[in-house]
Parts: C-alpha cells; structure tokens; sequence
C-alpha cells in the first residue's frame, strides 16, 4: 500500500512540473505586455525598461522559469502586476475562502449522493427512484449558477432564510489570522457566533456547488447498484440467508459505489476552478473569481500560480480517490505495487 | 411406506422479462425428491436447469416472473412463503454449491470475512463460537490444502479448484436437508473437475443428503445419482433409474444426448442433435422439441405430450410412444 501511494505521489509530482511549464511559457506567448498594461500610456520608455529588467520579463523564458521555479520552492509565487502585491499575499487571502466553500459542498455533495443513490438504487422503478432520476436529470442539465440564482431569489430574496452575500455579516468582525480558514480561526478562538454566521453564509453557495456532481454521483451509484445486483455473488450471499441488511449494505454496497467514488473525486477538484459564477452571484471572496479575473487581466504570475494551485488540488484529491479506491477494491491494490 | 418427500416442484413455469417481451422459459415442469434420494438433471445449457434450481430457495434475478406452480419444501409452498420463513428455508434446508465459483464469491472480501458472516448468520452456532475454527474445520472437509492461508485469503488470491472447495464449504456451513449442486465442475479446469466431482460424490454419501446435481453432461453423474432427469426447453421429458436411462432410453432426445457422448471405445465424432434450444419468446407449440425430432406427428405440434409411466419408475413426455 505504500508502495502505491509512493508511486501515485511520484507522477503526481511529474504532472505538477510538466504542467508549470506547459502554464508557464504559454502564460508568456500569449499577446499583451504585462508591463504596458501595468503602467498608464504616459510613462517614459526607460521606466518601463526598467520595470521589465526588474521583474525579470527580458529574460529568456526558460530562464524566468527557473528564476520563477526557486522562487516557488520558497515560497514566493511572484509579483502581482494588478494587485501590486506578492501573489503569495493574494493567495493566502482568497485560496482558504474557497477551500473552506468547497469543503462545506465536498461534505453535501457526498451525504447527497450517496443517500439519493442508495435510496434510488433500493427501491429501482418505484417512486423513489424515478423522483431521484427528475432530480439528477435537473441536476445535471441545469449549471451550478442558475441554482447559485434561483436559491438566492427564493431563499434569500423571498424567504429571507439566508443572507444575500459575502462570508460574514456586516458587523461581524473576522477572526484574528491563525490559519486563514474563517471557520477554523473561530472555532480555535472559541467565536461560534462567528462559525455559526459563516455556516449561514456558506450554505446556499455550497449547495448550488454541490447540485451538479450530487445528481450524477447518485445517478452513478443507482446504477452500479443494479449491475451489482445480478452479479452471482449477490444471489449466492442471499442464497446463504444472509439478512437482506448485510446482503445490500455490505457486499452489494461496497462493490457498487467504485466508479461513483471516482467521479466524486473529480467533482470536488474541479470545484475549485469551477466555482466561478456560483462565487459572482452570491459575492463570495473566492479563489475562482481570483484566478479568472487574473486571466482577464494578463496577470501573468497570478494565472501561473493559480492554474498551479488547481493542479496542485487535482493532483492531490486524484492520490487521496486512487487510495480510497485502492482500499475499497483489494483487486487494485495488490496488482497496483 | 410413503416416501418423505423433501421436494416436490409441480407444473412450474418460469420466465424472463426481457425487451421483446416475456419468455416462456420453464414449462409445466415436475420434479420431485425424496428423503436421501439423489437426481441429477441433465439438459443442454439454456435448457432452464439453473432457473430451476434458483426458483427452489428462490434466488432468482430481479427480472425472472414466476407465473404459476408449485415448489413444495417438506410440504411448504416456497412460492408462498413470507420472507421470515424464507430465510429460515435457506439456512437450514437448502444449499447450492455455484456453477461458477469465481462468480460467486465477493471479490471485495476475504474469505474470512464471507464465512463468518454465512455462520453468523444461520443461527445455528452460538454467537460465541470460533468462527476461524469451525471455518477451517470445513475447508478440511472439503480437502482443501493451507486452510489457513484461504481464511485468510481474498478470493482472487485462490485457484479455481480453491475457490469452488470454498464455496462447498460455505455450502455446507450448516446441515442441511437438500443440496443442490449446478453445475459444479463446469468452469473448472478438466485436471480439476474430477477431484471436485467425487469430492461432492463421498460428501453425499458420508452425509447421506437428499441432492440435486446438475450437469450438462449425462457422464459425469452417472456415477452419483439414484435417478435421472431429463429436461428439454423447460420441461422434463424422460424421467429414469440411472441405469435404466443408459440402457433404456425411449425419448428421441435422451437417445440424441447419449449417442453425443463420445465414447472410450472411439469411433469418431458423434452425429449431435441439430438443431438448438428454441426461442422462449414463441416457443414451439405443442412438443417444444418437435423442430428437432426426427419423427414428429400433427399430434405433436398441437398438443404438450404429458409425462407418462411406460414401465415402473420411467416417464416419458413423448407422442411417439
């Protein structure tokens, strides 16, 4: 087992540094100078040289991606051109907004599935299970951002049930920087209020997230469920006397949630790129709104690093899912050391 | 003296929904065990003889549709019966060792993990026995070499000859009263499928079980049966002693099957019987195995012949005689 998780670790690392390079020499070919865009049009030319020599843009590419490259192993993703600050700084203040955003969707879109598939998957051509199938086609055919708008008409708006926008109410002050995560600093400080208007905050966002990835998982594991279901095994297990209990909820369940783990994995790595429009429509200071203006507006050490931290994500919830699934199915992991 | 009668199926009839409608896959079929008896039921593969046999504990798939019959268990329609005495049915009456061990056992569990709960779960130990110990205690009935290592084993980590010794052994967790053994050796390597076979033959008779073995080849059970079924397109269509079937047979299908096994004596490939298993969304009317029988009347397209006793213990469902 830890050979396998040591061997998924290496190519992950691969992965990482091919796509910082892919990132990092496309980030500069793309046309526009950062520098002009930097400065208003009235600036002497010998300033802007200046500036370029300064931040290193008049350098081969390859070598400001090794400039680039120490930089980050110490920790210092570059300078922004708009904020005009280390990217690092930018980071810190928006990445713990939205891990916490998603982390609050990861836990809803998993109970969501999980409960919908099995409740589907128990009960196929009865009622629960086409209400479920209403559901997920909805799910999946509507985007994240129509639910992010109807929820904040109807329970925001209408019902006044949750706030319209941001991640505290105004008056509530943020904790003091422990870790960066509102909720987490709360909690260490013993400011539940606090936790408690977050929580309020976060959860019509999160679950506008959590619809889309919730529908298809729980549509995934219907399915295994039925394939499951004619294997041998199952009708053998049944034909012990095993308790229809132990038969669905252990050697019918376990087999069947493998490609829904999969998914679910994806799904919550790609929240992070993703979560864009849901973070617009209810003002959530978060990561993907960052990075998507930094596109906007060729900030270029910004797009590395963000593009960067989302690969970062993708890599790491891919070697937790492979490890997950590895330990759900002794098959992968004896024959994948 | 009555005979006690452990199983008696009456005018059975089971099928499968399917897209192009429901088929008509068991048909009118009887069958009967008694006390200590053991059958063997012989028919081509697709002839129903598993649907059979899930039908009796019933294990069937979701899509299989019972339309009418009887399976009586010691009297009790199992067709009728709520889901308490069901399972009750399957952990103390009936066991089924697979056609395809492989199939059969969780790929995602170990051994261990599968018998203890199959011990568990049959009521029959008290909650504080060993299961390592009683497990290990059956997988030396069914001679399987380490039993230790194939407690302790997933199932892909076992030979095929391992695993359906396993699934013998899981089989005979608790006593039963009626085994039912489908296809035992067919998914088994030919090196294997002898051990395996008379493994099952000293079983029965050191146990002295009522049994079901079920083959596709007439040679492999002749050795172990008392009686023989014969099962064509869902229904019986030759009932005999063993030896009587072998010596005697009378209904142009068995006399096919036994001139398709090839013999030690040579003498070339054997003829077959042309022709294949009818389709069971419009079976044949009548005689279902009119299409391929070589001399068939009007009567038998349009009326089921019915199993009839030519000569004591011997039935035969055919018009021909």
């Amino acid at each position: 087992m830890k050979k396998y998780i040591g061997k998924r670790l290496f190519w992950a690392l691969v992965a990482l540094i091919g796509l910082s390079i892919f990132i990092f020499y496309f980030g500069r070919i793309i046309p526009g100078d950062p520098i002009r865009m930097m400065v208003s049009p009235q600036t002497p030319e010998h300033v802007v040289e200046e500036l370029r020599q300064s931040l290193a843009l008049d350098r081969p590419i390859y070598t400001q991606y090794f400039i680039w490259m120490r930089n980050v192993f110490q920790g210092e993703l570059g300078f922004s051109v708009y904020s005009r600050r280390s990217v690092t700084v930018d980071v810190q203040q928006y990445l713990p907004r939205s891990l916490e955003l998603i982390t609050y969707a990861a836990l809803i879109q998993i109970t969501g599935s999980f409960l919908l598939g099995i409740f589907a998957g128990s009960n196929i051509d009865k009622w629960q299970d086409h209400l479920t199938r209403l559901f997920s086609y909805i799910g999946v055919s509507v985007p994240a951002f129509v639910f992010a708008i109807i929820f904040l008409l109807v329970f925001s708006h209408n019902l006044g049930w949750f706030p319209s926008g941001g991640a505290l109410s105004e008056g509530v002050s943020e904790p003091s920087r422990i870790t960066g995560f509102i909720a987490l600093d709360a909690l260490l400080q013993g400011q539940f209020f606090t936790i408690g208007d977050f929580i309020h905050h976060a959860t019509l966002p999160a679950i506008a997230l959590a619809i889309p990835g919730m529908a298809q998982v729980a549509r995934m594991i219907r399915s295994g469920m039925i394939t499951i279901n004619q294997k041998e095994y199952i009708s053998m297990a049944r034909g012990y006397g095993l308790p229809e209990r132990i038969v669905r909820f252990k050697y019918l369940l376990r087999p069947s949630i493998i490609p829904g783990v999969t998914v679910l994995g994806m799904q919550i790595a790609m929240m992070l790129g993703n979560a864009f429009l849901v973070e617009m429509v209810f003002g959530w200071p978060g990561f993907s709104r960052f990075a998507i203006n930094a596109m906007m507006r060729s900030d270029l050490n910004t797009i590395v690093a963000t593009v960067l931290i989302i690969g970062i994500m993708f890599a790491i919830i891919n070697i937790v899912v492979d490890t997950l699934v590895a330990y759900i199915d002794p098959r992968i992991r004896y024959s994948g050391s | 003296m009555t005979q006690q009668k452990v199983l008696e199926i009456k005018n059975l009839n089971v099928g499968y929904e399917t897209y192009r409608g429901v088929t008509d896959v068991i048909h009118h079929l009887d069958m009967e065990v008694i006390k200590k008896e053991k059958i063997g039921v012989i028919g081509e593969s697709g002839c129903g003889k598993t649907t059979t046999m899930k039908t009796i504990n019933r294990i069937l798939p979701n899509n299989a549709v019972i339309k009418g019959g009887q399976v009586k268990f010691n009297g009790k329609n199992v067709l009728d019966m709520k889901k308490k005495e069901l399972m009750k049915l399957r952990r103390k009456n009936v066991s089924m060792i697979p056609q395809d061990p492989t199939a059969s056992l969780n790929p995602l569990f170990k051994v261990k993990t599968q018998m203890k709960d199959i011990l568990k779960y049959s009521k029959e130990y008290d909650e504080e026995i060993d299961y390592k110990a009683k497990s290990i205690e059956l997988f030396e009935s069914v001679a399987l070499s380490d039993p230790e290592r194939v407690y302790d084993s997933y199932p892909f980590q076992l030979s095929g000859g391992m695993r359906q010794r396993v699934c013998i052994a899981m089989s005979l967790a608790t006593p039963k009263d009626l085994l039912i053994a489908d296809e035992p050796t067919s998914n088994l390597d030919v090196t294997i499928q002898n051990q395996v076979l008379n493994l099952i033959g000293n079983l029965l008779e050191e146990r002295d079980l009522s049994a079901i073995l079920v083959s596709q080849a007439l040679g492999t059970v002749k050795k172990f049966v008392d009686k023989i079924y014969v099962i064509y397109a869902g229904t019986v269509i030759e009932i005999a002693k063993t030896d009587k079937l072998f010596s005697d047979p009378i209904h142009p299908y068995t006399i096919g099957l036994l001139e398709a096994t090839p013999k030690l004596t040579g003498g070339g490939f054997s003829a077959g019987i042309a022709g294949q298993t009818p389709d069971y969304i419009d079976p044949p009317s009548g005689c279902r195995f009119r299409p391929r029988c070589p001399q068939y009347s009007d009567k038998c397209k349009n009326e089921r012949p019915k199993l009839i006793e030519v000569e004591k213990d011997h039935y035969v469902a055919c018009w021909g005689n």
